[in-house]
């Protein structure tokens, strides 16, 4: 049974079509890579999952819910939670205070309780501030936590927003390009914790990565996608024969021969 | 699922954490020093009010005491050097004639405006520039419910409800709030400069409407006769007594201010400010929060508005122009935005120091310059504002964030330069 379900999506901006047809399952507790070359439509596709768009056409099903077109604290309260391809973190935040935004669900004061502090309300903010600590150093962000975000390192920012969209608790974790960036180490370093996500904490993740290292290290099930159209799926070594995959990365060998001709 | 699965070390629970920030805090600044400062500057406070009528001029008290205040507030960056500040602003009318009354009773009703568009502007970053609209909803509201015969609109004169100060406060409070709240839903999807010109309108339409709505208000002609607030079998009538129950209105707004601000409440308008789809991917729903801070901004500005309206006795349109929404987003901007203790000293910048500069001389010994303050005052006043702003332009006593924010800034800029 699948958790994740999309079905027929497409999504066109003003006759540019971004994404057609696209359907994708992702089983539970699988780490899914979606890769493809710039502009194939994957952050689009992200944009989607997490209600950023609308779908021109198509449905999102996920947990057997039909999650297109909801608004997006919506889809992050229905369990889906993601992190961004340009790091977009509250800058002017803590480490710490970027954690507890994202655990805005899971709090339930209003202006009553946080003016009147009883406490329930007390124990609950302290639970939180202590569940963030933990949630930070689950990303490896221990001692870091009263560090504003913007004076993070770029590896740690990356980790913080890794940190922050847990705190949503989410049964579904987007990663766009987790290790843009990085060199081999951080990289490695990455992966370990994208495996650790779902080993750990049974959280299901689908990556946008453009490092192959990383994509065929750690990810069960690849979706390929190129202008827009899903051109192939399957294991990672599946996905390495497949011929059109082949040809989106390095092009036809109708046009190497005419390249050698010249 | 996250589940806590470690124990959690003790040097990351939130007491800890807690302590470390305000280690932090103290040990900023040199702060360490001044540990014990404002319990040195308590006396001195006490002693600058209660020797000012015997040797020094009172519009110098004034201005000593708009100093001190300065040098308390930047050394004591906590709700307890409020505290102090407060016990000082309590003592202080005691010391001054009925004129300084007026100026200091001002400064405290600016400084409650102040904190209600800190809620709007500051914490969720919602540019509003017709904050005067619930000013005005709130005196007005008082006005009609409680005006006698003699000075009612025709209204007024049909529908005596025949309550006194005390309960239409928090229908005012109420009032106000869902004005707001009508205000946020048409201007949810503006940001920035088209929020602040559709807020601006708002404003302007309330006051016309205040104009023109004779059967409600009188127009022009105004509402007066307006009691005072009962108090135990008698009126509170004196400047001073006003001063205090907006006194006691202002901490309670602070207080309320400060602590939706830590709560879940506040981060989820930081959110909005920092990052808005990012925060509504955290799962914030960000329309419900914007139109909240609307609602709580609003709703202070109109208990402002009741308070104004029992302590001149009256209401006009023209006491609800434009002025009064800049002044008030002047005072949050120059104190600093963002920071409660920031919008106090911008009250008593703002708003104390064109009136303490009325009747300011100069004496240069060979030549004296009689009524500089009367005839200069709103120039240096206005060279004031623009000497904070180019020198400061976080303000002078900024939050932290909004400090951290203006540093950014300044660093980008710094990066597009080079």
């Amino acid at each position: 049974m699948a958790i994740l379900s999309v079905r027929h999506v497409s999504r066109s901006f003003e006759g540019l079509v971004a994404l057609n047809d696209v359907s994708i399952d992702v089983e539970p507790e699988t780490i899914v890579g979606v890769i493809g070359p710039n502009g194939a439509g994957k952050t689009t596709l992200f944009n989607i999952l997490t209600g950023f768009y609308r779908p021109t056409s198509g449905e999102v099903w996920f947990l057997d819910k039909r999650v297109d077109g909801l608004p997006m604290h919506k889809i992050a309260a229905a369990g889906i939670s993601r992190t961004f391809q340009n790091i977009r973190l509250f800058s002017n935040m803590t480490a710490i205070e970027n954690v507890l935004v994202g655990q805005h669900l899971h709090l339930g004061t209003n202006i009553a309780t946080a003016v009147l502090r009883p406490p329930a309300t007390t124990r609950a903010e302290r639970r939180a501030v202590e569940q963030s600590a933990e949630h930070l150093r689950f990303a490896g962000l221990a001692g870091r936590e009263n560090e504003l975000a913007r004076n993070l390192a770029y590896g740690e920012q990356r980790r913080l927003e890794i940190a922050r969209a847990l705190a949503v608790r989410p049964r579904l974790l987007l990663l766009d390009e987790p290790t843009a960036g990085m060199n081999a180490g951080e990289s490695m370093a990455m992966m370990k914790l994208i495996r650790e996500l779902r080993d750990d904490l049974q959280v299901t993740v689908i990556l946008i990565e453009h490092q192959m290292r990383v994509v065929m290290g750690v990810c069960e099930r690849i979706s390929v996608l190129d202008y827009g159209e899903k051109i192939a799926e399957g294991t990672p070594s599946e996905v390495q024969r497949d011929q059109r995959v082949i040809e989106a990365y390095l092009g036809t060998g109708q046009l190497k021969r005419q390249d050698a001709g010249s | 699922m996250v589940q806590q699965r470690r124990r959690l070390p003790r040097s990351l629970t939130s007491e800890a954490l807690r302590e470390r920030i305000d280690r932090m805090r103290a040990t900023s600044g040199g702060a360490q020093l001044f540990r014990f400062g404002p319990y040195a500057l308590l006396p001195l406070l006490g002693a600058i009010a209660a020797l000012s009528p015997a040797l020094l001029s009172t519009r110098l008290t004034f201005l000593l005491i708009l100093i001190v205040a300065y040098l308390m507030m930047r050394i004591v960056d906590n709700l307890y050097g409020v505290a102090v500040l407060a016990l000082a602003l309590a003592l202080l009318p005691t010391a001054m004639d009925g004129f300084e009354r007026n100026i200091m009773f001002n400064v405290a009703l600016y400084t409650v405006l102040g904190i209600g568009l800190n809620v709007v502007v500051g914490y969720a970053g919602l540019l509003d520039l017709g904050y005067v609209a619930f000013f005005a909803a709130g005196a007005y509201l008082y006005a009609l419910v409680v005006a006698p015969d003699a000075g009612a609109s025709e209204w007024a004169q049909n529908w005596d409800l025949g309550l006194t100060f005390w309960p239409v406060l928090p229908l005012a409070l109420v009032a106000a709030a869902l004005i707001g709240v009508a205000l946020g839903v048409p201007v949810l999807r503006l940001r920035g400069d088209y929020l602040a010109i559709v807020t601006l309108g708002f404003g302007e339409i309330i006051r016309i409407m205040a104009n023109n709505e004779d059967y409600y208000t009188s127009g022009p002609r105004g509402l007066f006769l307006l009691p005072k607030p009962p108090f135990f079998g008698r009126e509170l009538d004196t400047a001073q007594e006003l001063y205090f129950v907006v006194l006691v209105v202002a901490f309670v707004a602070v207080f309320a201010a400060e602590r939706i601000r830590d709560s879940r409440v506040g981060r989820a308008w930081e959110a909005i400010r920092e990052d808005e789809d990012v925060a509504s991917s955290m799962g914030i729903d960000t329309t419900v929060y914007k139109l909240l801070a609307f609602a709580i901004g609003a709703a202070i500005g109109g208990v402002g508005g009741v308070i104004v309206a029992a302590k001149q006795g009256s209401v006009f349109p023209t006491d609800f122009n434009l002025d009064v929404s800049i002044n008030v987003l002047a005072l949050v901007i120059i104190g600093g935005m963002g920071n409660v203790r920031g919008i106090l000293l911008g009250a008593l910048l703002v708003v104390g120091l064109p009136d303490v500069l009325r009747d300011f001389n100069l004496d240069l010994g060979f030549v004296t310059f009689q009524n500089v303050g009367a005839d200069y005052r709103l120039v240096i006043f206005g060279a004031a504002l623009v000497a904070v702003m180019v020198l400061r332009p976080e303000g002078l006593l900024p939050s932290r964030r909004r400090a951290a924010e203006f540093r950014e800034a300044e660093l980008l800029e710094q990066e597009y330069a080079t």
